[in-house]
């Protein structure tokens, strides 16, 4: 589809190519400013692509209306009328249609039930707490049965307690009605819960396309692995010498297992970036392997949940590990990497040396 | 003992300052507002004119008020005024929104647009009086020119017939005055946020019932405010009436006020207009009061 849309000089959305299976839940997910709004504004025709062409089945639908592309759009502020009650904003696509008083009663009560609604439907909308007008928009979006639902940051505005009950409660509603479904978001940890697949975008391009669990293990680019995970993926530039990894700065050595070291060899590329998850990071105050480890200084740790995270110095980078027994702030010891888990980067384009 | 206290009292302290800025004022509006004022509800219980000093001031209690209420000519005006309110304000609504319906989008070229329908409400009344006058001239006026030109009507009398002579001066009016409710519309129109128009699309609204359900409700306490001025300033209607039809022919475009001229400045009889000016203004603040609590009610009711 290799969509386009530019405003004057600025490419918001630079080449996107994306196609979705029909009830499936894609996420959007990239940075403010990554034109993830852009394209979901594009699908939902507010806005007439540059270039490129958007299908819904067979159909192109560049040329049509919002109202005729059969989709349901939650916005980011919510949108709702606020001249009117919570009953009346989620009737209000019904009655747009001419749908008779007895159907839009009977929608209104499946849609109640449906997301509980029952307390507030007389109530203004602008009376109501966030969560409650969160679940007004999203009524109002499904209650037409829409072939494709959009949701623009839906859950941005809400308070943190109720972001994760409403997430929770989009993944049930979605999963209940089957319908197709593009969520915009630049909060990790919704995509990773609700996705199907995660589609991640930077500066109008897609990064990458894939499960989350793909996402997370296996990121293509050095971007894909800092914005996924909190926190995100460390990083730090180092020099392949046969089976060693030179740090700069630092001048620390890893010794990498035999085969990893002649993958990367194959490769031929000397400038990498190693890449490794805070939680594939061991510590233990004794050397007990000499491979994938190195010799560090804890500089600070600190509890996060039912882990010590704590941090280090490599190379260039502060590192941050994550393990399950406590480690003492200052301590010197080792860290381990997990081999298997880490992951290589061409320093020069910040793409996976494997991908 | 307190930091404020212990400054020395100024002579000039806070409250003082406020009341030296409201002086001027009060004293100004207190000549030429309360004085006549008092003056004009005396004088409506006197039989008495400025003309006639030598009549002196016969005082008769409410019969200026009895006799003009129960006499017809005065209904009679008074009933013209209601029709000629109504239609004009009507008119004029539904012009200035249409204007502004319109105007809300950007497009090239709407900023003169706009510049050029704004323009005629910064006339003076007496001058678009006057060239409507022209404009409306049976056998040499540009309108009646038009409407034999394009749709080959006879000649209107319009300004000499009693039968057309309140639509010059509906006409008249709205163009003086449609683009007032059109810029009070616009502002209301555009004071509505762009994405509940998306919501609304999305929505599979149409064009109408996007008008009808979100424009209409959301601009409307700003739209009767309109009216309300409207229909103020059209009860008072004088001047567009004096050159336009100077209340003819006979007396079928004579508003209220026009009567009102008439009886206290043609005929002199200061008495009858002073209780004649007391009904009006009875009437307009009725009248406004009543809507102002409509508005206020609409906009309590979008509040809630």
């Amino acid at each position: 589809m290799d969509l386009k849309k530019y405003y004057g000089t600025v490419k918001a959305v630079d080449g996107v190519d994306l196609e979705i299976i029909d009830k499936e839940f894609v996420v959007l997910l990239g940075p403010s400013g990554c034109g993830k709004t852009t394209t979901l504004r594009c699908v939902a025709g507010l806005e007439s692509p540059t270039s490129g062409e958007i299908y819904f089945g067979d159909l192109m639908v560049n040329n049509l209306e919002p109202a005729d592309r059969n989709i349901a759009m939650v916005f980011q502020f919510f949108a709702l009328y606020p001249h009117l009650s919570a009953m009346d904003n989620i009737s209000f696509p019904l009655r747009a249609q001419g749908v008779s008083g007895k159907k839009i009663q009977g929608k209104i009560e499946w849609v109640s039930d449906l997301l509980q609604l029952g307390g507030i439907l007389k109530r203004k909308v602008q009376t109501l707490p966030g969560g409650d007008q969160q679940k007004v928009a999203l009524a109002r979006a499904i209650v037409r049965d829409p072939a494709v639902l959009l949701l623009d940051e839906p859950l941005s505005q809400l308070d943190e307690r109720f972001r994760d009950e409403m997430r929770t409660e989009l993944g049930r509603i979605q999963k209940s009605l089957q319908v197709t479904t593009l969520y915009v978001t630049h909060d990790q940890r919704e995509a990773m819960a609700l996705a199907d697949r995660i589609v991640l975008m930077k500066d109008g391009k897609i990064l990458q396309v894939g499960s989350p669990k793909d996402l997370y293990e296996n990121p293509e680019t050095v971007f894909a692995g800092y914005f996924i995970g909190s926190p995100g993926m460390n990083f730090a530039s180092c020099i392949l010498e046969g089976d060693r990894l030179l740090f700069e700065v630092d001048k620390k050595e890893l010794r990498l297992p035999g085969d990893v070291a002649n993958q990367l060899n194959q490769k031929g590329r000397k400038n990498l970036v190693i890449g490794i998850r805070p939680e594939h990071i061991s510590f233990s105050q004794r050397q007990k392997e000499p491979v994938a480890s190195l010799g560090i200084k804890v500089i600070r740790a600190e509890k996060f949940s039912q882990f010590e995270l704590f941090s280090f110095r490599l190379g260039k980078k502060l590192f941050m590990g994550r393990v399950r027994e406590e480690v003492p702030e200052g301590a010197e010891g080792y860290v381990r990497f997990r081999p298997e888990r880490m992951r290589f980067f061409d320093a020069e384009t910040g793409r996976s040396v494997f991908a | 003992m307190s930091s404020a206290e212990s400054y020395p009292k100024e002579f000039l302290n806070e409250k003082r300052f406020k009341i030296l800025f409201i002086w001027p004022s009060l004293i100004i509006l207190l000549f030429l507002i309360g004085y006549p004022f008092v003056m004009l509800i005396y004088y409506s219980f006197f039989r008495f004119s400025f003309l006639r000093l030598a009549g002196g001031l016969n005082f008769i209690g409410i019969d200026n008020y009895k006799f003009l209420l129960t006499d017809t000519y005065t209904w009679e005006r008074f009933v013209f005024t209601g029709k000629y309110v109504v239609a004009a304000v009507a008119v004029q609504f539904m012009a200035g929104v249409g204007i502004a319906y319109l105007l809300q989008e950007k497009f090239k070229g709407r900023g003169i647009i706009l510049t050029l329908v704004l323009m005629p409400m910064m006339l003076c009344p007496i001058v678009v009086g006057l060239f409507w006058k022209y404009m409306f001239n049976t056998q040499w006026g540009v309108i009646n020119y038009l409407l034999k030109s394009l749709f080959d009507v006879k000649p209107i009398e319009w300004l000499a017939d009693a039968r057309h002579s309140i639509y010059a001066v509906v006409i008249a009016d709205t163009w003086m005055w449609a683009p007032f409710m059109a810029l009070l519309s616009l502002a209301a129109f555009t004071a509505i946020p762009r994405y509940l128009y998306e919501a609304a699309s999305v929505d599979r609204a149409s064009a109408w019932f996007k008008f009808r359900h979100i424009t209409l409700p959301l601009s409307a306490p700003i739209l009767v405010l309109a009216i309300l001025f409207r229909l103020i300033d059209s009860i008072k209607q004088f001047d567009l009436v004096y050159t336009l039809t100077a209340g003819g022919p006979g007396d079928a475009t004579q508003t209220i006020s026009f009567t009102l001229y008439k009886t206290a400045f043609q005929y002199f009889y200061t008495g009858e207009g002073s209780a004649l000016a007391m009904i009006l203004l009875i009437t307009i603040i009725c009248l406004s009061t009543f809507l102002i609590r409509y508005m206020t009610r609409l906009i309590e009711k979008q509040r809630k």
